[in-house]
C-alpha cells in the first residue's frame, strides 16, 4: 500500500483525481483491517481536518475527524448518536474509527449511517470548495469529495437499534427512526430509506443470517422503534 | 524517518512509512507488542497507549506516529520490578497462557492512571479491546479491585480464592504462578522470541479445492528464483505415512497422510512448501508454481459422507500393523494409488470404502427391556458445529540444526510425541531430535496435534537452514484443528417416578480430511457422559466419517461438550414429557461414590475397559448448591414484556488423564546451594502445571517457592511424559513430581543421616530448608548437605526420580447452571447468570483453577451461542477471522458469573487433586439450551443457538 502525501485538502482532492483508486484515510481502521479490499494507495487526511464538535445556530456540526470515542464523550452529541457509536464494542477501535470513515465506507453494517439519516444529516464536503449535500444522496452514489463533517438538528427525536450476534460481530441489521422516516442498513444488502425498500430488496444470505431472518428483523425493528418513538 | 516518543524516550524509525506501527515497535525492541490477528483489530495483543489512548498498533501506519507519545508494556517495569497492576494480575490468577497479558496490564494501568476508582463498567470498557480465551474475564475485575485495595489499605483485602487443606503450607493455597512475573512483564519466552536473525521463511501453497488430485505441478520457475532453498511437493516428500495427533504410540488414529499428498482433501490442504530467505521471496516463488488439479466432488457433512455411493475421501490401500481383519484383501480389491494409504496401528472398526475412519460400539444391559419399562421415551437428534480453538498465539515453529541434531522450538502440548513424529517424518532416530517446549500462548487442544512442526522440521532437515514458520490467522481456521462436528441421536426412556430406564446414543462424528483423533475425541461423547448415569441399560454406537471440511482434532473437552449437549437436553426433554423437574430426574439418576461403573467395560477406546467404582464425587453437592444459588424452581419475570427468562442446568464429569495409557516422569535435583531444580516431563501450557510441581517440592522440602525452579517439556533435559491432554497434568505429571520428590526426600534423609551421624528415622525437614534431628536437635542446611555430597569424597548429586502410571481414575464432577433472557421479538439471548460448580478434589492452585473454569465456561458459552465455521458447498470457509467467526468477548460474559470449587478430597490424585481444565467446557451448551427452552418453549438442537434459530422455532418467520 502506497502513501500519497498532500499538505492541504485541495491537494488531497487533486491527488484523488490523479490516483482514482487511492482512498482517503483518517483513522484508517477499515482500510487497514480489510485485507481483501485494501486500496493500493491511501491519501492521509491526518491533521488536515480539525477534530471538533460545535453548535452552529440550531444545528450541531460534527467534524468527520471525530472518533467514535469522541462522539460518546462529547456533551453536544445527542444521545441516540452516542448510543449508535457506543455499539462499536472495542474501545481501541472506537479510539481510531472516525465519523467520516464510517460514512465514507458506506458499509451495509454501518454503525452510524442509519441514525444520521434519521437526523436528516447534511454532509459538509470539500471538493474544489466547501459545500453541503444531503447524506441520503451521498449514500447512494460515489463521490470523490472529502467529508469535512455532518450537520444535524440535535432536537430531532431519534431511536436506534443494532442487531448483531456478538458485541464485536458485524451487524445483521442496523436501524434508526425519526419523524423523517425509518432507515436501515442490512448486511448482504445495502442502506435503505424505508422498510418497504429494504423488504423488497434483493438481500443475500450471509454469515450474519439468512435473507428471511434479516427481513424479519427489518420489519420487527420498524415496530420496535415506532413504539419507542411514540413513547 | 518517523520520530516519536517511545516509553519516555525519543526514537526514530527508518522503516517504510506504511509499515504498521507494531512492526516498527518490534524492530525497536518492544517484544510485548504481539500479533494475534494479522492486523484485524480484534485480539488486542498489539495494543499500545498512543497519545494517551488505547490503540491497536497493527492498525496505525508508521507515518501516523510522527510526533506521537507511545507507551508499550515495557514502560511498566521500573528497576526490574513489576508494577502493582501486573502483581495483582498474577495474584488473581489471570496470567495463564499470557500471550497478551503484558498488553492487558498496560491497558489496566492506563485505566487506573485516569480513573483510580474505576468501576466494573470502566474495567469492562477497558477490556473491550482484548480477546481473552484462557482465563475468562471475571478475575480481571478482581485484579483491579486488588490494586485499588492495595493503594488504599496497603495490602489486598479480597481473597483471590478460597484456600484448601489448612494442614498444608502451599498446596491448596493461592500463591501465584512461579512464571507469572516473567509472563506478565513480557519476557521473551515464546517461540517467536527465540528466532535468531537469518532464519529462513517457509510458506505453504494451499489447495483451493475441497477435494482434488494434483495431476501436475511445475515448480521449476519457483526453484530458479534467487533466495529459494527448496520447494517440496507430493513428488519429493518422504514416502512416510503418519498422523498428526499427539497420542501414545501405537496411536488410535490411522496413519493416513504424508507430508504433502497427491490428493488434496480440504480447502487449504498442503500442495507445496517453499523455503526461502524471507517471506517476500517465498510469496514470489509461491506465485510461480503451476498446479493442475482434477477437482472432485467433496463431501462436507456426515450425511453426505454416509450416503450410498458417496465420493470417497480416502480410497487408497488399507494396511494394518496388527489385527488386520480377515477380509482385508477383499477391502483392497479396488483402490486408487493416487489416494495413498491408510495404515491402522490396530483395528478401529474403520471402513474407508464407506468414509468411516473409526467406529466403536458397546453398552450394558438391554435397551429393549429398558425402553419397554419406560412410561415415556424421547428420541431427538442434536447437531454441533465446527468450532475453532482460536489460540492467541497461532501455530508456530522454529527449527534449526545444532550440533548435527534437529532442534525444534515448539509451542506444543506434546513434546515427546512431537519428537517421535518429526523423527519418523525425517527418517531419523529420536536421539537426533531435540524438542524444546517454549511457553505456549494458548493451546486448548489444538497444540496436541502436530500441525506445523512436521513440515518445518523436515524442511530444516533437508536444507540445513534454520526456519521460522507461523500460521496466519486464516490458516489457523482452515488448516489447523477444530472440534469434530457431530450429529448425536439420543433415545432416552423414563418412568413416571423419574427413573431413567434406558439410554441409547448414536454418535456420528465428522473428522474431516484426516483421521487424527477420529476415535478418541468422538468417543468422549459417550465415555464421559454415560458413566455419570446410574442406569442399567445404556448403549452407544459411534461412527466417525471422513469428509472434506477443514481439519479437526483435539479441543478442550474432546467429544464431551457435544455428548453433554445431547444427553442433558434429552434428559430435560424427557423430564418435561413426564411432567417432572429435570433437576430431580438428574439427582435421581446420577452416580455416587462407590457405584460400580459397569458401563466402563464397553468404553475402552478399542479395547475392553476396566470396571471400577465411582471414587470421590461432588456432583450431588454441586447440583444442590447450584440450585440454591440460582433459585431453581423460582420463575423469573422480566420487567420488559419483550423479554422472557428461563433457567437450565447440566450435571457433568470428565476424566483426569488416561489411566492405563498415560505415563509421566520427573526428576528433582538438589542443587549445590540447597535450592531445587525440577525437570518435569509435563507440558505446562499456561495452566500452572510447573507451579504445581514447584508447590509439591516446596511442601515436602519445607522451602519457599523461590527456592525452586522448573524446567519442563524439554526432551533432552527432562524425562518422558505423554503430554498435556485429556486433563492429565495434575493427576499424572504432578504425581510423577510427587514420586520424584518423595524419592529425593528419602535420598536426602539417607545422606543427611550419614553426614549428621544420626538415624534416618530421627530426621525430618523444616523451614526454611534444613534437616533437623528430633533426637539431638542438630540441624543441617540443604546447602551443606548438597555441598558435602558433591565433595571429592562425596556420594554423588542427590536427584530424585519418579514416574507415574495408574489404572485408577480420579474423576472430576460438577454442575453448571444458567439463567438467560431471550428477546421474544428479536431472538437475542443474554446470559444473565452462569454458575459453574465443580469438584477438583484438592485444587492445588485454587486461583488458577477458578480462572480455568471461567475460561472454559466462556469457550463453551461461545460454542453454544456464537461460534461455528461457515463453509459453502465447495468447502470454502467464509468466516476465517475472529470478527466473522464470533468468538465471545467481555461483552458476552454473563452479568453474574461465578465459579465455585466444591471441596472433595480424592483418594488417588496428588494431595487429593483432580483435573479442572476440560470439565468446565461441558456444561454451558446443555444448560443454556435448557434455559432457552424454559424461556421460550423452543428447543434448539443445533450449535450455535442463534437468534435466527430461536425465532424460527417460535414460528416468527
Amino acid at each position: 500500500m502506497e502513501k500519497v502525501t498532500a499538505a492541504t485538502l485541495s491537494e488531497c482532492f487533486l491527488k484523488k483525481k490523479e490516483f482514482p483508486s487511492a482512498r482517503y484515510i483518517a483513522g484508517g481502521t477499515e482500510d487497514l483491517r480489510l485485507k481483501a479490499d485494501r486500496p493500493s494507495a491511501v491519501i492521509p487526511l491526518t491533521g488536515l481536518i480539525e477534530r471538533k464538535a460545535e453548535v452552529r445556530g440550531e444545528e450541531v456540526f460534527l467534524s468527520s475527524a471525530l472518533t467514535f470515542s469522541d462522539l460518546e464523550s462529547s456533551p453536544i452529541v445527542p444521545a441516540p448518536l452516542k448510543e449508535a457509536a457506543g455499539k462499536m464494542a472495542s474501545r481501541a477501535l472506537k479510539n481510531a474509527a472516525t465519523l467520516g470513515g464510517n460514512i465514507a465506507s458506506r458499509r451495509a453494517d454501518s454503525y452510524l449511517i442509519p441514525v444520521l439519516l434519521a437526523y436528516g444529516a447534511k454532509l459538509v464536503v470539500f471538493s474544489d470548495r466547501e459545500k453541503t449535500c444531503e447524506l441520503s444522496k451521498y449514500v447512494n452514489r460515489s463521490c470523490d469529495c472529502i467529508i469535512l463533517g455532518v450537520l444535524i438538528d440535535p432536537l430531532v427525536k431519534v431511536v436506534t437499534r443494532r442487531e448483531s450476534l456478538t458485541s464485536s460481530s458485524h451487524a445483521a441489521v442496523t436501524s434508526a427512526m425519526s419523524g423523517k422516516g425509518y432507515f436501515t442498513a442490512v448486511s448482504g444488502g445495502s442502506i435503505y430509506s424505508s422498510a418497504e425498500e429494504a423488504l423488497s430488496a434483493d438481500i443475500k444470505d450471509d454469515i450474519t443470517g439468512s435473507a428471511a431472518y434479516k427481513k424479519y428483523l427489518v420489519k420487527e425493528n420498524y415496530e420496535i422503534l415506532k413504539e419507542a418513538l411514540n413513547g | 524517518m518517523v520520530s516519536f516518543i517511545l516509553n519516555g524516550k525519543k526514537v526514530s524509525s527508518a522503516l517504510d512509512p506504511m509499515t504498521s506501527l507494531r512492526e516498527a515497535l518490534v524492530a525497536l525492541g518492544c517484544s510485548t507488542v504481539r500479533d494475534s490477528d494479522d492486523g484485524e483489530g480484534f485480539a488486542g495483543s498489539d495494543s499500545v497507549i498512543f497519545n494517551d489512548e488505547v490503540r491497536y498498533s497493527n492498525l496505525i501506519p508508521l507515518f501516523m506516529a510522527e510526533g506521537a507519545e507511545i507507551r508499550t508494556a515495557e514502560s511498566l517495569i521500573k528497576d526490574r520490578k513489576l508494577n502493582d497492576v501486573q502483581r495483582a494480575m498474577v495474584a488473581a490468577g489471570v496470567v495463564q497462557s499470557a500471550y497478551n497479558s503484558p498488553t492487558v496490564a498496560l491497558i489496566l494501568t492506563h485505566l487506573l492512571e485516569h480513573k483510580g476508582d474505576a468501576t466494573r463498567e470502566d474495567v469492562k470498557d477497558a477490556l473491550s479491546s482484548v480477546f481473552i480465551r484462557d482465563a475468562g474475564y471475571e478475575h480481571f475485575y478482581l485484579a483491579v479491585k486488588l490494586v485499588q485495595e492495595e493503594r488504599r489499605e496497603g495490602h489486598y483485602v479480597t481473597p483471590v480464592s478460597p484456600s484448601f487443606r489448612p494442614e498444608l503450607d502451599v498446596i491448596g493455597k493461592p500463591t501465584g504462578k512461579i512464571d507469572g512475573d516473567s509472563l506478565v512483564r513480557g519476557e521473551k519466552v515464546f517461540v517467536e522470541d527465540k528466532v535468531m536473525p537469518g532464519a529462513y521463511a517457509l510458506e505453504v501453497l494451499r489447495s483451493p479445492y475441497a477435494m482434488a488430485y494434483v495431476t501436475d505441478i511445475d515448480t521449476s520457475e519457483a526453484e530458479k528464483l534467487e533466495g529459494v532453498e527448496a520447494v517440496i511437493t507430493w513428488k519429493n516428500v518422504p514416502d512416510v505415512y503418519y498422523m498428526s495427533a499427539g497420542q501414545g504410540n501405537p496411536e488410535p488414529s490411522p496413519h493416513d497422510r504424508k507430508l504433502i499428498n497427491r490428493k488434496v482433501r480440504h480447502v487449504g490442504d498442503r500442495v507445496a512448501a517453499i523455503v526461502a530467505k524471507d517471506k517476500e521471496t517465498c510469496e514470489k516463488a509461491k506465485a510461480l508454481i503451476r498446479v493442475t488439479y482434477e477437482p472432485l466432488t467433496p463431501v462436507l457433512t456426515v450425511e453426505e459422507a454416509m450416503a450410498e455411493g458417496a465420493p470417497l475421501v480416502h480410497n487408497g490401500k488399507i494396511e494394518y500393523v496388527a489385527g488386520a481383519p480377515a477380509d482385508l484383501d477383499k477391502q483392497n480389491e479396488k483402490y486408487d494409488e493416487r489416494d495413498g494409504k491408510v495404515i491402522y496401528q490396530f483395528p478401529l472398526h474403520g471402513d474407508i470404502r464407506h468414509n468411516i475412519a473409526a467406529g466403536a460400539h458397546g453398552g450394558i444391559g438391554s435397551l429393549e427391556e429398558g425402553f419397554r419399562e419406560a412410561d415415556a421415551i424421547v428420541e431427538e437428534t442434536y447437531q454441533t458445529s465446527q468450532v475453532q480453538c482460536t489460540p492467541l498465539e497461532p501455530h508456530v515453529c522454529y527449527s534449526l540444526i545444532e550440533n548435527g541434531r534437529l532442534t525444534v522450538h515448539a509451542s506444543t502440548q506434546v513434546p515427546w510425541h512431537l519428537r517421535r513424529i518429526v523423527a519418523t517424518v525425517c527418517g531419523i532416530s529420536e536421539n537426533r531430535v531435540h524438542v524444546i517446549k517454549e511457553r505456549v500462548g494458548g493451546g486448548y487442544g489444538s497444540k496436541q496435534d502436530i500441525l506445523v512442526e512436521d513440515l518445518c522440521a523436515y524442511c530444516t532437515y533437508i536444507t540445513g537452514k534454520p526456519i521460522y514458520y507461523r500460521n496466519t490467522r486464516e490458516e489457523e481456521f482452515i488448516a489447523n484443528s477444530t472440534r469434530h462436528p457431530m450429529r448425536l441421536t439420543v433415545k432416552m426412556g423414563g418412568k413416571k417416578d423419574g427413573t431413567i430406564t434406558a439410554i441409547y446414543m448414536d454418535v456420528r462424528a465428522n473428522t474431516g480430511p484426516y483421521g487424527n483423533h477420529c476415535l478418541t475425541v468422538p468417543m468422549n461423547a459417550s465415555s464421559k457422559t454415560l458413566p455419570l448415569f446410574a442406569v442399567k441399560n445404556m448403549f452407544y454406537d459411534l461412527n466417525t466419517y471422513y469428509s472434506n471440511i477443514a481439519p479437526t482434532g483435539a479441543y478442550q473437552g474432546y467429544g464431551a461438550p457435544k455428548g453433554y449437549f445431547a444427553i442433558m437436553s434429552a434428559l430435560a426433554e424427557l423430564s418435561w414429557k413426564l411432567g417432572l423437574d429435570p433437576l430431580e430426574v438428574a439427582k435421581k439418576n446420577v452416580v455416587e461414590e462407590g457405584y460400580m461403573l459397569e458401563i466402563l467395560k464397553g468404553l475402552g477406546e478399542g479395547r475392553e475397559g476396566a470396571i471400577v467404582p465411582v471414587g470421590s464425587c461432588g456432583v450431588k453437592e454441586a447440583l444442590e448448591k447450584g440450585a440454591e444459588m440460582i433459585e431453581w424452581g423460582k420463575k423469573e419475570v422480566s420487567d420488559d414484556p419483550d423479554w422472557t427468562i428461563g433457567k437450565g442446568f447440566a450435571m457433568i464429569q470428565q476424566g483426569s488423564g488416561l489411566p492405563g495409557l498415560d505415563h509421566s516422569n520427573c526428576q528433582v535435583k538438589l542443587l549445590t546451594d540447597g535450592t531445587f531444580l525440577v525437570l518435569s516431563g509435563g507440558a505446562d501450557i499456561g495452566t500452572g502445571l510447573d507451579t504445581i510441581s514447584a508447590k509439591i517440592v516446596a511442601e515436602n522440602m519445607k522451602v519457599s517457592l523461590d527456592k525452586i525452579s522448573v524446567v519442563s517439556g524439554d526432551t533432552d533435559s527432562c524425562l518422558f511424559d505423554t503430554g498435556a491432554y485429556a486433563s492429565s497434568g495434575t493427576y499424572f505429571s504432578a504425581s510423577a513430581t510427587l514420586r520424584a520428590t518423595e524419592d529425593l526426600v528419602k535420598k536426602m534423609i539417607k545422606e543427611a543421616a550419614i553426614q549428621m551421624g544420626e538415624c534416618e528415622e530421627d530426621l525430618s525437614f523444616r523451614a526454611p530448608g534444613e534437616v533437623v534431628s528430633a533426637k539431638t536437635g542438630k540441624t543441617l542446611s540443604y546447602a551443606k548437605l548438597s555441598h558435602d555430597t558433591l565433595a571429592g569424597d562425596g556420594r554423588g548429586q542427590l536427584v530424585g526420580t519418579g514416574y507415574f502410571v495408574t489404572a485408577n481414575s480420579a474423576i472430576p464432577y460438577g454442575a453448571h447452571f444458567a439463567q438467560v433472557a431471550v428477546n421474544k421479538r428479536t431472538g437475542e439471548v443474554k446470559v444473565m447468570k452462569f454458575y459453574a460448580l465443580q469438584d477438583a478434589g484438592t485444587p492445588i492452585n485454587p486461583e488458577i483453577a477458578l480462572c480455568q473454569m471461567y475460561g472454559a465456561a466462556m469457550k463453551s458459552i461461545g460454542h453454544t451461542l456464537y461460534e461455528g465455521m461457515v463453509l459453502d458447498k465447495d468447502g470454502v470457509c467464509h468466516n476465517a477471522n475472529f470478527t466473522d467467526y464470533g468468538t465471545p468477548m467481555i461483552g458476552e460474559a454473563p452479568d453474574d458469573f461465578k465459579a465455585v470449587l466444591i471441596d472433595v478430597n480424592d483418594q488417588y490424585g496428588p494431595y487429593g487433586a483432580k483435573s479442572i481444565s476440560e470439565i468446565a467446557t461441558n456444561g454451558a451448551a446443555p444448560a443454556i439450551a435448557m434455559a432457552i427452552a424454559d424461556a421460550t418453549g423452543v428447543w434448539v438442537r443445533t450449535w450455535p443457538i442463534t437468534p435466527e434459530k430461536i425465532l424460527k422455532g417460535m414460528g416468527k418467520f
